[in-house]
């Protein structure tokens, strides 16, 4: 028996054949009833899970980051094959970012060409992304949810400008929202507020509270997750939605890419200021980790296993290691 | 034992309203010391009946320890809550980096140096490393003891004596015991030894029992009473799951359950996570720390090797352990990003430090030079201060005057943020300059720049 009234929704992203999508598996996220460490491990029913991240245009990314994607950058369904066959991803989000009328003004219907290709390519649940531009995102979700129709996939994401378009699309076409908010535990309320009103079930919203890069306002998202957290275990409803963070926010911090010897070699910077970032909102309570370097993936998952999965990690004796002269 | 009331402060105090304490009245006090904005000892007054029992409500639920002495000494534990929202944590994690006394006297000296190297500025506060473990590789006294000596002649940085031998610990102590080194560790087996030398040199004691949590709080209890008072738990580190459990159970008993005998700052290793055929050695050996510095750790021990790798570490930890209820602030003023000159754009932002360094980094991967005008906002955000009337075109002007932008700039524009849009009229109005209306998420300023700069 549990410390709280409250728990957690479980949201299922992705559609298998039998429920009328294409994906080999479907992934289960949210019905927690404790944070992460703090109960037994039934109260946390389903482990975090890593979406890697995929772009469909060329856009600036840091040096160290791009190099694992080199071959791949200019084909999304081959980048996507990539994250699942060789990285071990288990879901992919695929940002339409070309949409935007600031970079390529790439129209709908281009965009939902890409999201088919990434459909055919792997056989797990997506994220969709979209630009982030409040004009442009409404009219590109309308069409790429429409030739995702049945798959469940997760769309990214309402904000409180463009919320109502986005639910519609997500109603019509049984996909599921990322609801959008920036560091804040009333907004996160209000919009996941303004989504049910709109129609759309509990158990089909996934709250993005903005996940800053450590260094850059990172403990103030940690804060708000834990409090949202908190929140829905102590029985609020509306703060009940499993919860999804951009990691690869992480190298947006220049310490994460910058030439700077003084700071040590970039190629261990990057990828540790993604693991770290990730795993600091992961213990917070965070359910879908969207990521991008292998290496900080990998690190992650290493820990999803053992804390989530309780698969045991070798560790040195503590003798063994005193003697040791390294 | 749960916080004090401001009724039950007050009727500790001495009613004389005298003022002594810088509050007018001995009622005031108690609210403000109740909400941990006075420290009760400002009162002269108190009666020694009422200082003991203060002192001990009003201790956190977590024993503040020090390690080492002078500037450099390391507070840890003193912490009175779960999660920082509820107040805030008061003592950031320690990181210390090992050192095995077998290493040469130029080895031991080259890694402190690195160590006492590895320091970052930001923020205007210098991140570095707390402490060095020394740790008994060779378990002969006469070997440890030289180490600490170098060691103690080379760092300033309070010391780690690790070894489970009573006698290798004594003979260090005699050179370093008089600089309050955390003896680590006293075990079921050694714990009467450990706990003289403990008393004997007045220094912290680390208590290691991996096993089990009652046999622990025993451990806690028996050297309580032989007079050690400043002790630092070791749980131990079998499985990375299990310690965050434990470390996560003992706090919440301390703090929730307000079990004194587990109320002590603790200290974890992630060195024994590193395992030299794994590829990212490197890599996990912080993840783990990252996983204990969030739940509760208050002493890191590392590898000494590559001390760089704790950057990450320091900078989470420099956010994770500042005051949720104060908005870090930079300086009002002008700044130049990048190599300006007179006809560089001119933008404006709020004084938040958050705000300030965000727009900065995405000015500067614009490749544009330009001038940021930081208006005093009470350390507030654009959102916020814009809403709250504390981002208005007179402060604009304001700051415009004081920090000289005429005579900085020979063009007439000034860029305001996209989300204070509607004070651009009355901008202008105040002016005569020209205000364009930016971006209201400063990440679209690299393409926003670049287009008004071709134009």
């Amino acid at each position: 028996m549990g410390r709280w009234s409250g728990r957690i929704v479980e949201v299922k992203i992705g559609a298998t054949k039998s429920e009328g999508g294409s994906r080999d598996k479907v992934v289960v996220v949210g019905g927690e009833s404790e944070l992460p460490l703090f109960g037994s491990r039934s109260e946390i029913p389903n482990p975090p899970v890593i979406s890697m991240d995929v772009f469909d245009c060329k856009i600036p990314l840091p040096r160290v980051l791009k190099e694992p994607f080199i071959e791949v950058l200019e084909d999304p369904a081959e980048w996507a094959r990539l994250c699942v066959n060789k990285y071990g991803a288990d879901m992919v989000s695929l940002h339409l970012v070309s949409t935007d009328p600031n970079v390529l003004d790439r129209s709908p219907k281009e965009a939902a060409k890409t999201v088919e290709e990434v459909l055919q390519a792997v056989k797990v649940p997506l994220i969709i992304g979209g630009s982030g531009n409040p004009k442009k995102d409404p009219k590109v979700f309308e069409e790429v949810a429409k030739v995702a129709e049945g798959e469940r996939c997760l769309l990214s994401s309402a904000t409180l400008d463009v919320y109502k378009e986005i639910a519609a699309a997500a109603l019509i076409y049984g996909h599921n929202v990322v609801a959008f908010t920036p560091v804040d535990v009333n907004l996160a309320k209000h919009l996941n507020r303004l989504l049910l009103s709109m129609g759309l079930p509990r158990n089909r919203i996934v709250m993005d509270p903005t996940a800053a890069s450590l260094g850059y306002g990172h403990e103030y998202s940690f804060t708000v997750i834990e409090r949202i957290r908190l929140g829905g275990l102590q029985g609020d409803n509306d703060l009940q939605m499993p919860i999804l963070v951009g990691v690869t926010n992480a190298w947006g911090a220049r310490e994460a890419w910058l030439k700077d010897p003084s700071l040590g070699p970039r190629e261990y910077r990057g990828p540790i200021w993604e693991a770290v970032t990730g795993i600091t909102y992961m213990l917070a309570g965070a359910d879908v980790l969207m990521m991008m370097h292998p290496i900080a993936v990998s690190l992650v998952k290493r820990a999803i296993n053992n804390i989530f999965q309780g698969r045991r990690i070798g560790v040195k004796e503590f003798h063994e290691w005193l003697k040791e002269v390294m | 034992m749960a916080k004090l009331t401001p009724m039950q402060i007050y009727m500790l105090l001495p009613k004389t309203n005298c003022g002594e304490c810088g509050f007018p009245t001995c009622l005031a006090f108690a609210f403000k010391v109740a909400s941990g904005k006075a420290n009760v000892f400002a009162c002269p007054y108190l009666s020694e009946e009422a200082k003991r029992k203060l002192s001990e409500a009003l201790a956190p639920p977590i024993k503040l320890v020090t390690i080492g002495v002078g500037e450099n000494a390391v507070k840890i534990g003193g912490e009175r809550v779960l999660h920082r929202h509820e107040d805030k944590f008061y003592n950031p994690t320690a990181i210390a980096f090992a050192l095995s006394d077998m290493l040469s006297k130029e080895e031991l000296e080259k890694r402190i140096a690195a160590i006492e190297d590895t320091r970052f500025e930001r923020l205007e506060e210098i991140l570095k490393p707390d402490l060095i473990a020394i740790k008994a590789s060779s378990d002969s006294p006469e070997r440890f003891a030289y180490a600490a000596k170098v060691a103690s002649e080379n760092t300033s940085l309070p010391i780690i004596l690790c070894s489970f031998n009573p006698r290798v610990i004594e003979k260090a102590l005699k050179i370093c015991g008089s600089k309050r080194p955390l003896i680590y560790a006293a075990t079921r087996e050694n714990l009467d030894s450990m706990a003289k030398l403990a008393i004997e040199y007045e220094c912290p004691l680390g208590l290691y029992e991996p096993e089990d949590l009652e046999i622990l709080a025993g451990l806690v209890k028996k050297a309580n009473n032989m007079g050690v008072k400043d002790l630092v738990l070791d749980v131990g580190f079998k499985d990375l799951r299990e310690t965050l459990e434990k470390l996560v159970l003992l706090r919440r008993l301390a703090i929730e359950g307000g079990k004194k005998e587990y109320g002590y700052p603790t200290i974890v290793f992630p060195s024994l996570s590193v395992n030299e055929t794994d590829d990212l050695a490197d890599f996990w050996e912080i993840t783990v720390a990252t996983s204990f510095m969030i739940r509760y750790a208050s002493i890191i021990v590392l590898n000494s090797f590559k001390p760089w790798r704790i950057l990450p570490l320091l900078i989470l930890r420099q956010g994770i352990f500042r005051d949720p209820r104060i908005h870090p602030k930079v300086k009002p003023g002008l700044y130049a990003i990048g190599n300006v000159n007179e006809y560089s754009p001119c933008l404006v932002t709020s004084n938040y430090a958050l705000t300030y360094f965000t727009v900065k980094s995405d000015i500067e991967a614009s490749k544009i030079p330009s001038y940021l005008l930081v208006v005093d906002t009470g350390g507030l955000s654009v959102a916020s201060s814009f809403a709250g009337g504390k981002f208005t075109a007179e402060k604009i002007v304001e700051a415009m005057k004081e920090y000289k932008v005429e005579e900085k700039v020979k063009h007439r524009t000034i860029i305001i943020p996209g989300l204070a849009a509607k004070i651009s009229g009355k901008l202008e109005e105040l002016t005569g300059w020209n205000v364009i209306v930016g971006p209201r998420d400063s990440s679209e300023l690299r393409v926003f720049l670049r287009k008004i700069s071709t134009t």
